[in-house]
């Protein structure tokens, strides 16, 4: 759409939009038009919209305060359905055809605002009152709970899901810049000269920062067209400039996160994801974020019209934008003079400059002088107006005079970003000319420079951020670079080469409406009151009067609002201290934190080989940790509990078959395995038959149980370990630890090959015959080995029992497990059985009295604790030192018991009590019943147990809301001879 | 950018044999390398060896061989002889999947969702690294410079199979 230039505040030319275009949005319902290269915000003053929010307490009409992401005010909710985002800057959003942004926290409109009333009463909920107000019983909350909710909160929620994607990528350099000012593009000159891989990440649109709001001349170009020339030397080595990328935190080890939006808030993606995460590890960081100018405190600061002088600068020099016809502009530097002769030449008509200074030198201030009316020893007592400032009063030499204006654009100083610098374990030190924190002691990889760093003047800016973008290469491993850049003597140097600091709220003016904090409405009084109520330290105070907090975290406010609190305790404001600098530094959108991680890939599942063979057979699925295991294979409209004692009893009575791939496996093999295995295995091992396996359990170097399973022996050399399947990682590293660390010298690999082979159990009375068909031969016996062939796969045959009956488990190769499985499951069928899942495998264990790893071996238990004794070997394994101590002999240590219900409810995780009041004796640690005939069983873990035995307890579980009582027996229900394993 | 730019491919299963070797490396390495038709890479290095099986060293002491699932039996015979009593080898056919990314976009797209450096000139051809990759753990094997494999424990394979084609969907 070509030329539709009407917007009433825009300059007849210049700015860095395309005048040749025009976008149009929408804002409250109103349509409007601007240019690409337009942010919101400058679109919307571009229009005269100078009203854009309600303040969050007071419903104070707002403005415009800045032009960039420490914007206060100008908040918006973008978009709408899955791609509507709220608490949007308007100053942060660049325009796009079909934008449309509503105001927020007003009703029924902007204009006139319901919520505005509570300004009248304003004097009586002043900070805190929350506190002194909202308390009592749960009666007088519920009646006022869902006003506070509908009062509470800034913007509103999305209500649907995302509809576009967002990512995450990770990216490695030498160098990583953040900010793209003078600073910032002169340390990726330096460092890409030399050779770095650099990563130059900017947040706005556009390289250039101060550039586009204080144009200059830098190594003989126009500052823009030198920032290009960086760009292209950045990505020409190899490097990478990334535009509207926040870095939102700094992290350790030198992690930084950059968010990245590849469109705007509320905009579709025409490809890929609407934003991305970048993780950015690089050898060193260069912080050159910059400054953000502070606000000046006087009574009506928060009017619309009241802005940030820099802001009003970058309006007029970026956009063309006019912010007023009138201006009056108050500062504590030679920004003051520049702002006002900015304005002038975008033909706003400068009313007085008053700079709170008593002297004011230079080319600046005389420039100004010669136009404008000048103040010094001048400040700003206050704004007049109602929805928008319409005059201003000031004081300077002893007198106290009114001002008509349209626009105040002021400037208390500026403050350094450091937020990454301290989120990296950086320090500060306050500088008393600039009334500012600076960083030093850097404590990570990163280094400031800049404005960011308190260095002022573009000359020395360009000289810092080479300074800075050099010893970073150079530490990084480059050789030096060529010469820093250099701005022109005498060229239009506009920058402010001045530091200062405004004082607080001028003597004799109202703290009532004096705003510290836009954003949460929090006044001089505010702050005051809080000191008069006792709050000292300056985390008390951001929580008691929320100065600080919400989207903004404080950007304008933190250290306004630390002054005062350190003059009214009449301290220096590093003696009061500074709250924490939390990651992100802006608003990053919880889409954006999750990437694609969501729905069914929030966490990575782990897929059996026979994923799909359950399948189609009905599985009802189970997360096991990240695997996804069949729970049961429930007949159509078959509860699970049926389901399980169903399955359960087929494997007691006829023959089941389950899925046990998820098995912790390792093959230990070498000249010097069964002494490796003597460390690990706290049972006897080394005088295992070729052939056979023997139950075991492994100790923690503390003696605790880390987990159970089994060895087989397969050859002279050569033994397969099993372990749990929620303990397989964790064995992984203990026996790499034994290996590496405890045992270097031994002969021998442990090879994990929990994947090599998928497992299937075939359990039951008729398993012995089901075998023996399908290997045409006897199988092995109980806790025996052998190779076989099922379905013409090669395949380990072992004789073990998890569920008491007669049993063998199949290990197949991974890739194989297809055709054993259909083989066993058509033999299976052929004999009254089938599969069986996790629930009935739960049901067999406990019946049988078997433990298990996360139930019975809870890592606070010792071999003795769970009756375990008797298969410990003397001494030689990897925890029976730790197994020596006193403790472990107490009587009184929780020990395994079986659990008989007696009566009512006996649920997996209550409590054991000898008396209603008592302290708990233990807990159930597995709940089932028995399978072939009635009544609750299970495992508990019991003071004493063993020595108990007979004894009733209380069970207990208040949170269900369940309670019967349980007797004391010995943990094996099933089987305690072990008949049913022999032939 | 599409798939076009990173073709991903699950591979059929190959034969994959573990080598652990300990005391005196170098000479064990020469009677392997006779063993297997090729000097076992260095660190961080993998090679390709005689009859299309290739060496991936995995760990200082520890590397794998890949190859022909039909070759299996023989090699691995051969490979324990020449060990002696100097290592062990362990049949870990079936321990791991392999997934081929082919294309120009293939570094790009190991950076989503991992955390190794795959846009370092210096991981070319020959290069090999053990990481994570969308939360697995995965080793890298740069065949060529248009070509990786990467290898993953087969039950993470169809998830990460899933997230690399949804991530090259979004280059």
């Amino acid at each position: 759409m070509a030329g539709r230039m009407t917007a009433p505040f825009r300059s007849a030319s210049g700015g860095l939009v395309d005048r040749t275009q025009s976008i149009a949005f929408d804002f409250d319902g109103r349509r409007l038009d601007g240019h690409p290269g337009d942010t919101l915000a400058s679109a919307l003053l571009a229009n005269g919209v100078r009203l854009v929010g309600r303040s969050f307490k007071h419903h104070r009409p707002r403005g415009i305060l800045a032009a960039g992401v420490e914007e206060p005010n100008a908040l918006v909710g973008v978009g709408t359905g899955g791609r509507f985002e709220p608490n949007t800057r308007a100053t942060d959003l660049f325009l796009y055809e079909g934008l449309t942004a509503a105001s927020q926290n007003r009703w029924p409109s902007l204009a006139w605002d319901a919520g505005a009333a509570s300004q009248l009463i304003a004097p009586f909920i002043p900070a805190g009152f929350y506190y002194k107000t909202f308390f009592g019983g749960p009666k007088p909350w519920s009646v006022y709970e869902r006003f506070i909710r509908r009062a509470a909160g800034l913007g509103r929620p999305p209500s649907k899901a995302d509809v576009d994607a967002f990512d995450h990528r990770s990216a490695f350099c030498d160098v990583l810049v953040v900010g793209a000012g003078p600073a910032g593009l002169a340390a990726a000159r330096a460092a890409a000269e030399a050779g770095a891989r650099v990563i130059l990440a900017e947040q706005d649109g556009r390289l250039g920062g101060a550039l586009m709001r204080d144009p200059a001349e830098i190594d003989g170009r126009d500052g823009l067209r030198w920032a290009d020339v960086v760009a292209g030397l950045v990505r020409e080595r190899n490097g990478r400039v990334l535009t509207r990328t926040t870095a939102a935190g700094f992290h350790d080890h030198g992690l930084v996160s950059l968010a990245e939006r590849r469109v705007e808030a509320g905009q579709a993606p025409t490809t890929g994801p609407s934003q991305r995460i970048w993780h950015v590890r690089a050898r060193r960081v260069v912080l050159a974020q910059g400054a953000i100018e502070r606000p000046l405190l006087f009574p009506g600061n928060d009017k619309p019209g009241v802005m940030l002088a820099s802001a009003a600068r970058t309006y007029a020099a970026r956009w063309g934008v006019r912010c007023g016809a009138r201006a009056v502009v108050a500062g504590c530097d030679d920004g003051a003079y520049l702002t006002a002769l900015t304005l002038a030449e975008a033909g706003v008509e400068i009313a007085a400059v008053a700079d709170s200074r008593s002297a004011a030198n230079g080319a600046l201030a005389d420039a100004a002088r010669a136009r404008f009316a000048c103040h010094l020893d001048a400040v700003m007592m206050a704004a007049h107006g109602g929805r928008a400032v319409g005059g201003a009063t000031l004081r300077a030499g002893g007198r106290t005079f009114n001002l008509a204006c349209d626009l105040i654009a002021m400037s208390g100083g500026q403050t350094p970003v450091v937020h990454l610098h301290m989120q990296a374990g950086g320090g500060l030190a306050w500088d008393e000319t600039s009334g500012a924190f600076n960083p030093v002691a850097p404590r990570q990889n990163q280094e400031s420079c800049g404005a960011g760093a308190g260095v002022h003047g573009l000359a020395r800016v360009l000289e810092d951020g080479w300074r800075a973008g050099a010893r970073a290469a150079a530490l990084a491993g480059y050789p030096s670079p060529g010469e820093a850049p250099s701005t022109r003597s005498g060229s239009r140097q506009l920058a402010p080469t001045s530091a200062g600091a405004a004082g607080g709220l001028p003597e004799g003016a109202s703290a009532r409406t004096a705003f510290i904090d836009f954003q949460n409405d929090v006044t001089a009084a505010d702050v005051d009151l809080a000191w008069r109520e006792g709050y000292r330290s300056v985390e008390h105070l951001k929580r008691y009067t929320t100065l600080g907090m919400a989207s903004d975290q404080g950007k304008t406010s933190n250290l306004a609002g630390l002054v005062r609190m350190a003059g009214a305790l009449g301290k220096s404001p590093p003696e009061v201290g500074l709250t924490t600098f939390r990651p992100p530094y802006t608003p990053v959108t919880f889409g954006a934190l999750a990437g694609r991680r969501v729905g069914e890939h929030v966490a990575p599942n782990r897929r059996l080989a026979l994923e799909v063979a359950h399948g189609e057979i009905g599985a009802a699925w189970q997360p096991s940790g990240y695997w996804r295991r069949p729970r049961s294979y429930p007949k159509t409209g078959e509860a699970p509990a049926a389901a399980a004692l169903r399955e359960a009893r087929m494997a007691r009575t006829a023959v089941g078959l389950t899925d046990i791939s998820t098995l912790g496996k390792f093959e230990i093999a070498g000249p010097d395995a069964a002494a490796f295995l003597e460390l690990i295995c706290a049972t006897g091992v080394a005088r295992l038959a070729a052939g056979r396996g023997r139950y075991t359990i492994m100790l923690r170097e503390d003696g605790i149980v880390a987990d159970d399973g089994t060895v087989w022996r397969l050859g002279q050399q050569r033994y397969l370990m099993t372990s749990s399947t929620g303990g397989a990682d964790t064995m992984a590293t203990h026996l790499s630890y034994v290996r590496r660390v405890l045992a270097p010298r031994l002969r021998v690999s442990a090879v994990a090959v929990q994947e090599r082979w998928a497992g299937i159990a075939v359990a039951g009375p008729r398993a012995r015959g089901l075998i023996a068909d399908l290997v045409g031969g006897p199988p092995p016996a109980h806790m025996a080995v052998a190779p076989a062939r099922i379905a013409g796969q090669d395949i380990l045959l072992l004789g073990a029992s998890y569920s008491g009956e007669r049993a063998f488990e199949a290990y197949v190769p991974w890739f194989a497990a297809g055709p054993v499985w259909d083989a066993l499951a058509r033999a299976a069928a052929a004999r009254g059985g089938g599969p069986y899942g996790l629930d009935a495998m739960d049901l067999l264990r406990i019946e049988k009295g078997h433990i298990v790893t996360g139930a019975e071996i809870d890592g606070r238990l010792s071999p003795h604790d769970l009756g375990l004794t008797k298969v410990l070997r003397r001494r030689g394994y990897v925890g029976w030192a730790g197994l020596q101590r006193p403790d472990f002999q107490r009587p009184d240590r929780l020990r395994l018991v079986g659990l008989e219900a007696v009566e009512g409810a006996l649920p997996d995780g209550a409590m054991l009590l000898a008396a209603d009041g008592a302290a708990p004796d233990g807990h159930v640690s597995s709940a089932g019943r028995r399978v072939l005939g009635e009544g609750a069983i299970g495992l508990g873990l019991v003071k004493g147990g063993p020595d108990r035995l007979g004894e009733t307890l209380i069970v207990s579980s208040p949170t269900r809301g369940l309670r019967g009582r349980a007797r004391l027996v010995a943990p094996v229900f099933y089987d305690p001879e072990g008949t049913l394993y022999r032939d | 950018m599409t798939e076009a730019l990173a073709v991903i491919t699950p591979l059929a299963p190959a034969a994959l044999i573990a080598v652990d070797l300990w005391g005196e490396v170098a000479s064990v390495a020469g009677r392997l390398a006779n063993a297997v038709g090729g000097d076992l890479p260095d660190l961080g290095r993998s090679a390709s060896l005689a009859g299309g099986w290739r060496s991936i060293r995995v760990e200082p002491t520890a590397w794998w061989l890949t190859g022909p699932l039909d070759q299996l039996g023989a090699t691995l015979a051969a490979v324990e002889a020449a060990l002696g009593d100097d290592g062990v080898a362990v049949d870990l056919s079936g321990g791991f999947a392999v997934i081929a990314v082919a294309g120009p976009a293939w570094r790009t797209l190991l950076m989503f969702g991992g955390v190794f450096d795959a846009e370092d000139p210096g991981f070319g051809p020959g290069a090999t690294a053990g990481t994570l990759l969308h939360h697995a753990a995965v080793r890298y094997d740069v065949i060529d410079d248009a070509r990786v494999h990467i290898h993953v424990a087969p039950s993470f394979a169809d998830d990460l199979l899933h997230a690399l084609r949804d991530a090259a969907a979004g280059l």
